[in-house]
């Protein structure tokens, strides 16, 4: 089944390094992926966007379509992207203010993740992109954390491993924790 | 006893060796100084044998009449396109270091269409040797005005007299990196000739520029006369000065003018391959496939 | 002269990767056994000169930074001339400085690969996004009639398979090859398979006789391609962009010297054109339309095919790997059904496909900047079905 996510941020943010982690687990997984950017016209700090498709088949169109995941963590971003955003969304709360009706829609389930704070708690604002990476892996169905987490540690400096596996597991628990208080309102209603 | 004409002209001359033979004729006019230009280049490869074994020796030309000199010369030998000489031997030496590599070739080639490529070669310092025969005109395509033709010299597209001022090689060679610099003219046959047997042992960008004559296209319109009336006028007007300013040695070809000549500049700079070397050390023992 | 590489040549980046195009086209180019790159920055192939300047120094190959792309062309050139698989890599506007020493390269037979990763032109054009309209340029842009191979790769995997295959044929036929990708497939991630088992190395012929005897540098043998001596060999040869004759001597004033030799270099290259077409067929066999694709292009097609699979339009597909040469035969058998040609340019492989299908082709076209979408393709197929 293809599936498409979308990754939005500034540069800077480590945005195409989530996508290249994200399509490197799902090969190591034995799925197809492709990743492909897109970039503002700034040449730096601008805003950036992975694109990510995986497929149980071989891929043929690389680019994103409709994005069924889409997650942000720049306002700018956000605002070039929102006429595309599918069924689930995520978006850093500290970092991007969602359009009202962005977060109502029908038949769409909107997160309001964390990572820059989790980040910020390790003293490290770089690795705001595998925190974020916890919290997709734990709010999506995409991969199971075991592999991410491995494309993850194989794919940052050897100096960084520690940083960078906390990171990624706060993100994940950060995620998890999300994702029952969802079910939870969910039983209640 | 009557000369046997036919045993005069069936004997070889003395750089039969090194001429291609079945070439000759070459198509240089009567009284241009190419000849003297690829004599010396001979006697200089001749010289050299013992050092550097004569396969091992490369002639890289562009295009004009002294882009022709690949052609004539009984070594490895590259007829490259317009202006592309010099990139094409760095190409060469890069990947096979052993080669020594001289680039003989014009001056519209090398400072006009390939002048960008010149002062590249000479900033990298990359291990060729650079002889440009300048005579001061587009000669094979009938004298037109080029990047050395002398302020208000008369060529067939400076009918009037040339509005630009023509490159003071040594200067600009010197300026960009070139770590032996020489001038000399085709008077100078054992000068010029040394000059190429020192660019041979040096390391480096070495640039000998000739001053050659051109009766056809130049001499005649700028009176400078028959090709021997202009060795004559390089005998009256040479000076030799090895430490002259470079800045000041410019040339006007007019009669009244001085020519200097030497061995202007000669000093030690690590080549190309030099740090070349260093990097590959670096990139292997920072180790890993990335 | 063919080989095997060795399985354990540290060059080799053995495995599986999520690379990018630009960077599987380098990887492709070492495990070819290129060891010398000559080039300037150009976007979007720029990534392509970072891994060669990265890995090339590892494996002790050289890496030029040259001042333009004139002297890069020509440095490949020279480098070759020396015994080296060289490469180098651009874009359209350092494609266009590059054709004149192309000339060079296939007048004097001299093995080399030019990649260009192409985006909108004309001009500066759109550097950061995509094109496919060098398509002409590549088979005409230089001066002179030449013959031309070139691989229009539609994925990483492809820019590291067919990077080995373009040196390969350049070492075979002694002559540039050319790799033209574009934009989306120079930067997109994808699984990039290495295996050495299936890597198959080419080397040109070199002289059958040793230095001191009689040896003609362009005197073929019966394929048609001359064995090569290199630079210091001591074959004491003669190379030059002129009109020559076997020796290498310029003949430029004989007219039936240019027609000899360069109807041999044609011929060398045509007369096995049935060995160096590639294509990919798609559902073909039941197919009443029929999309003609290449590159990136192909992909959005093949996504169309399905979707109109999926409606019951019988739907097929012709890649063209080599777009030159050109699979005439393959194309002129498909002239009944109805051809749909997308491309990113104003219709410049259409050209060439109406002249073998002898009919108008049903064209897309996008002028650049932005890969035809699916649904533009679908629409096409279903107006025409």
């Amino acid at each position: 089944m293809r599936q498409e996510i979308r990754i939005g941020g500034f540069g800077g943010q480590g945005i195409v390094l989530a996508g290249h982690i994200l399509g490197r687990a799902a090969i190591a997984a034995g799925k197809h992926a492709a990743m492909t950017q897109s970039y503002g016209p700034e040449m730096r700090g601008g805003r950036v966007a992975a694109d990510v498709v995986l497929d149980d088949r071989p891929i043929d169109y690389p680019k994103v379509i409709r994005p069924e995941i889409s997650v942000f963590l720049f306002q700018g971003a956000y605002e070039h992207h929102r006429q595309e955003i599918g069924p689930v969304l995520l978006y850093d709360q500290d970092l991007v203010q969602l359009h009202p009706e962005d977060a109502a829609r029908e038949g769409r389930t909107v997160y309001a993740i964390r990572p820059n704070k989790i980040a910020e708690e390790l003293g490290r604002r770089v690795v705001v992109n595998i925190a974020m990476l916890g919290a997709l892996t734990a709010l999506t169905d995409l991969l199971p954390a075991e592999v991410l987490e491995e494309a993850v540690l194989a794919s940052v400096p050897r100096k960084a491993l520690d940083l960078n596996r906390e990171a990624f597991r706060w993100g994940l628990a950060h995620g998890l924790e999300l994702r029952a208080q969802r079910k939870e309102v969910e039983v209640r209603r | 006893m009557a000369l046997d004409l036919r045993e005069v002209i069936t004997e070889h001359h003395p750089e039969d060796e090194l001429l291609r033979e079945d070439r000759i004729p070459h198509i240089w006019c009567p009284g241009c100084g190419l000849g003297v230009a690829v004599t010396a280049y001979i006697e200089a490869l001749k010289l050299a044998s013992a050092q550097i074994p004569l396969e091992k020796q490369i002639v890289v030309s562009g295009i004009g009449c002294t882009g022709r000199v690949a052609g004539y010369i009984n070594v490895d030998s590259y007829h490259t396109t317009h202006g592309r000489a010099i990139p094409f031997a760095t190409g060469l030496k890069v990947a096979n270091p052993e080669l020594e590599i001289t680039v003989f070739s014009g001056d519209g080639d090398l400072f006009a269409i390939g002048g960008n490529h010149f002062i590249h070669a000479a900033r990298r310092n990359v291990d060729i040797n650079v002889i440009c025969c300048n005579n001061f005109n587009y000669g094979m395509t009938g004298g037109q005005v080029g990047p050395t033709t002398p302020e208000m010299a008369i060529t067939s597209t400076s009918p009037y007299g040339n509005m630009e001022e023509g490159f003071n090689l040594p200067y600009l060679a010197a300026a960009s990196g070139a770590v032996f610099v020489a001038r000399w003219t085709t008077l100078h046959f054992r000068k010029l000739r040394d000059a190429i047997s020192q660019a041979f042992a040096k390391r480096g960008f070495t640039f000998i520029e000739v001053i050659a004559p051109c009766p056809t296209s130049f001499g005649r319109p700028n009176e400078l006369g028959q090709g021997l009336d202009e060795m004559e006028w390089y005998r009256e007007s040479c000076v030799i000065d090895h430490q002259a300013n470079l800045r000041e040695i410019g040339l006007s070809m007019r009669k009244d003018s001085k020519i200097v000549v030497g061995n202007f500049l000669d000093i030690e700079r690590p080549t190309f391959l030099d740090r070349y070397q260093e990097v590959m050390k670096r990139a292997q023992a920072a180790g890993g496939k990335r | 002269m063919s080989a095997q590489v060795q399985a354990t040549d540290q060059a080799i980046l053995v495995g599986q990767h999520f690379m990018s195009g630009d960077d599987a086209c380098a990887e492709g180019a070492i495990a070819a056994g290129c060891r010398f790159f000559a080039g300037y920055p150009i976007t979007p192939s720029s990534e392509i000169a970072e891994r060669m300047a990265r890995r090339l120094p590892q494996v002790g190959g050289i890496y030029l930074q040259m001042e333009d792309e004139i002297a890069s062309m020509a440095a490949i050139v020279g480098a070759s001339c020396a015994g080296a698989k060289a490469m180098t890599a651009t874009s359209g506007p350092g494609f266009s400085l590059m054709q004149e020493n192309i000339g060079l390269a296939f007048m004097t037979e001299t093995p080399c690969v030019i990649v260009n990763v192409q985006r909108g032109g004309p001009s500066t054009g759109m550097p950061t996004l995509i094109g496919q309209a060098d398509m002409m340029q590549v088979r005409f842009g230089s001066h002179g009639d030449y013959a031309v191979i070139a691989y229009a790769p539609a994925s990483p995997q492809e820019m590291f398979d067919y990077t080995i295959k373009a040196f390969n044929m350049a070492e075979r036929f002694r002559t540039p090859t050319f790799v033209m990708a574009d934009e989306l497939v120079g930067h997109t991630y994808e699984r990039v398979v290495i295996d050495p088992a299936k890597i198959e190395l080419v080397s040109r012929k070199r002289p059958h006789v040793k230095p001191g005897e009689r040896f003609w540098p362009f005197e073929p043998d019966p394929d048609l391609v001359p064995p090569m001596a290199l630079a210091g060999e001591g074959y004491r040869i003669h190379v030059t962009g002129l009109t020559h004759d076997e020796r290498g001597y310029p003949a430029a004033t004989e007219p039936e010297i240019q027609e000899r030799m360069l109807e041999r270099m044609l011929r060398k290259i045509l007369d096995r054109r049935d060995e160096i077409v590639e294509y990919e067929e798609v559902e073909l066999e039941d197919a009443e339309v029929v999309l003609i694709a290449y590159g990136s292009t192909a992909r959005a097609a093949l996504h169309a095919l399905r979707l109109a699979r999926e409606r019951g339009l019988k739907v097929g597909m012709l890649r063209l790997i080599t777009p030159w040469p050109f699979p005439d035969k393959r194309v002129a058998a498909l002239r009944e059904a109805e051809i749909i040609v997308p491309e990113v340019n104003a219709g410049q492989m259409a050209r060439e496909i109406e002249r073998w299908i002898r009919k108008p082709a049903h064209r897309v076209n996008r002028l650049g900047g932005e890969l035809l979408h699916p649904d533009e393709i679908l629409r096409k197929i279903e107006e025409v079905a």
